[in-house]
């Protein structure tokens, strides 16, 4: 058991590893002088010279590369292109905020979806069941952005309850935590709902209906159980979800936080500020996704024995 | 099978609770079954109408500007209202349809074929060369695929195949990881050493006995990925990476009614409503096919 784990955590290393080079190889690969899109359109030839010089962009691209590891290796990220401030602080004050839309957001996820998902199980076949099923249909193909706009319209334009915009307090955040919750929740509804529907058909219900148990004891204490243990490993799933939504949410909100800083740093191309956003949020990522093969192992007997036997 | 066993020895014991639910759902669930891609296969195929003849359906040239018309709400003259230069919302929503669903459909013909060939290979060849394959798939999926997207878009430029290109690179691993655990599964059966056996090469084995196994789940994940390729392509115009003003796809027109969304809500929501029909019936097909091809969810 502790020498898989200590296996996972050393893959997981990896990955962030590949995945920071992947990202440096990909943005650095730009096309274009790079220093003119920096310095500006209109800068003088001498000033150009003067940023390329200051970004060390004439170095080879190996040359960079390593640097920027070493750099990271002592957890320097690197100065802004444009505002010449430390990367790693930069975004350290940008965390906090995505953190708090990330969890409440999560929080609303998981009581949305496993409540209406159970319930959708629970009168399967019932209205309430389709309305559930074609409302979450519709949520699952709606572009998170216009799932926005639209709350937006009624919430803060028709019926003036919440505000547009901004970061000013907990009303400011309604809107972007639901928008971020509702779509994140549809997965969950839906594997809740099967997994629940499929539960019931496995023997040990029949065994405990035989052995007289109450429906409502059942379902909501032994099916339900069982149920929520295979939603675990779709939290790992969720948290990139989550991670890519916050971006799109962050942006349409005009929210602080890492994924509108990524976007903005993107549109100016500064690099090193997009490659520590990336490096953060596909850390969180690699986090959580390592988490929830612990607890599923935990959780699960039959992933601790299977784990005790080999490799997956 | 088991169920069918045990309620038959059920009277003997005396009391018998019969399970509430399940006796009503396949009906019920069969209709909804039955409507839902009939439905679906018509809105689907008026927005290719408006794709491959959209002159036919718009009653204006998508960029005629009228300054006499600017933002006028949707009624007999313009159905859909007219945005901030005057332009008929209809007409640019009609003639966007192209933009869009080229976007979806081919950015998974290449995200499928490559995702398709890694994963065949990686489950096929096994040993080294499906762990070294299978960590690229990890790395990549560590990256959330709107920003993988984002960065990639950045690195091609704006434009409708940098876009393409962005959303199926984004969407490959999926496919690679799914068609890995069927080939693996396959790769282990008799068949395949009789073939080898017989004298095939490896290559005309994943072609002729390896691919046409995979072909159910490749098909149902392609369908669903059309999709989700559609919503992240009209993310990346709405973060200003996508499709450029030339030729607007709905992404992008949304983004343009997001300034005037006090005003005018017509212009924002339009778009997004033909982004989501779109989606919504090219979901409820993958799902559909799926029910009809895979035989687990038939039980």
């Amino acid at each position: 058991m502790l020498r898989r784990i200590f296996e996972r955590v050393l893959g997981s290393i990896g990955v962030v590893f590949g995945a920071v080079s992947l990202i440096f190889l990909v943005l650095n690969w730009l096309p274009g002088d790079l220093a003119t899109l920096v310095a500006g359109g209109d800068a003088s030839a001498e000033t150009i010279a003067h940023v390329r010089a200051k970004l060390g962009v004439e170095q080879s691209l190996a040359r960079r590369y390593c640097k920027y590891m070493t750099g990271l290796a002592h957890g320097d990220l690197g100065r802004s292109y444009t505002t010449e401030e430390p990367v790693a602080e930069r975004l350290r004050a940008q965390l906090p905020a995505t953190l708090q839309l990330t969890l409440a957001a999560s929080l609303l996820a998981v009581a949305l979806g496993v409540g209406l998902g159970v319930l959708s199980a629970l009168h399967s076949g019932s209205w309430l069941d389709q309305a559930i099923q074609a409302g979450s249909a519709f949520l699952v193909s709606m572009p998170s952005f216009w799932l926005g706009i639209l709350l937006i319209l009624l919430f803060s334009v028709r019926l003036r309850w919440l505000p547009v915009l901004g970061d000013g307090g907990l009303a400011a955040s309604v809107l972007p935590v639901s928008c971020l919750g509702l779509v994140v929740s549809v997965p969950l509804l839906r594997l809740v709902r099967d997994s629940m529907l499929e539960g019931l058909n496995e023997p040990y219900v029949m065994t405990l209906r035989a052995k007289g148990l109450g429906e409502r004891r059942i379902f909501f204490v032994h099916v339900l159980r069982n149920a929520l243990t295979s939603t675990v490993t779709l939290l790992g799933v969720l948290i990139g979800e989550l991670l890519s939504g916050a971006v799109i949410v962050e942006t349409l909100f005009a929210r602080q936080g890492l994924g509108r800083t990524a976007v903005e740093a993107i549109s100016r191309k500064d690099i090193p500020l997009v490659q520590g956003a990336i490096l953060v949020l596909s850390l969180a990522y690699v986090v959580v996704n390592l988490l929830v093969d612990v607890a599923y192992a935990l959780i699960d007997p039959r992933a601790r024995v299977s784990a005790a036997k080999g490799p997956r | 099978m088991k169920s069918g066993v045990i309620p038959a020895l059920l009277p003997s014991i005396g009391r018998v609770t019969p399970p509430p639910a399940p006796a009503l759902r396949p009906r019920l669930r069969l209709r909804l079954a039955a409507v839902s891609p009939l439905l679906s296969a018509l809105v689907l195929s008026f927005i290719v109408v408006c794709a491959l003849l959209p002159s036919w359906v718009a009653r204006f040239p998508p960029s005629e500007m009228r300054a006499d018309a600017i933002l006028v709400r949707p009624g007999f003259q313009h159905w859909f209202g007219t945005d901030q230069f005057g332009r008929d919302v209809f007409s640019l929503v009609v003639y966007g349809a192209r933009q869009s669903l080229s976007i979806g459909l081919f950015s998974v013909l290449i995200s499928s074929t490559v995702g398709v060939s890694l994963g065949l290979l990686a489950g096929y060849a096994g040993g080294w060369l499906d762990k070294l394959l299978m960590r690229m798939i990890d790395v990549w999926l560590a990256i959330p695929s709107i920003l993988l997207a984002i960065a990639l878009s950045t690195a091609l430029g704006p434009g409708l195949t940098c876009t393409v290109l962005a959303v199926s690179a984004a969407a490959i691993p999926r496919y690679a990881r799914v068609l890995r655990g069927q080939a693996r599964a396959i790769a282990n059966r008799p068949f395949i050493e009789a073939a080898r056996a017989a004298g095939a090469s490896h290559f005309s084995i994943v072609r002729r006995h390896v691919l046409p196994h995979c072909l159910v789940p490749i098909l149902v994940l392609a369908t669903l990925g059309i999709g989700a390729a559609i919503l992240v392509g009209s993310g990346l115009s709405f973060l200003g990476l996508g499709v450029n003003d030339e030729r607007p796809d709905w992404g992008y027109l949304l983004t343009q009614g997001r300034g005037y969304l006090t005003v005018a809500w017509w212009v924002v929501t339009y778009p997004g409503l033909a982004i989501t029909s779109l989606v919504v019936s090219v979901n409820l097909l993958g799902d559909a096919l799926r029910r009809r091809l895979d035989p687990r969810s038939l039980r």
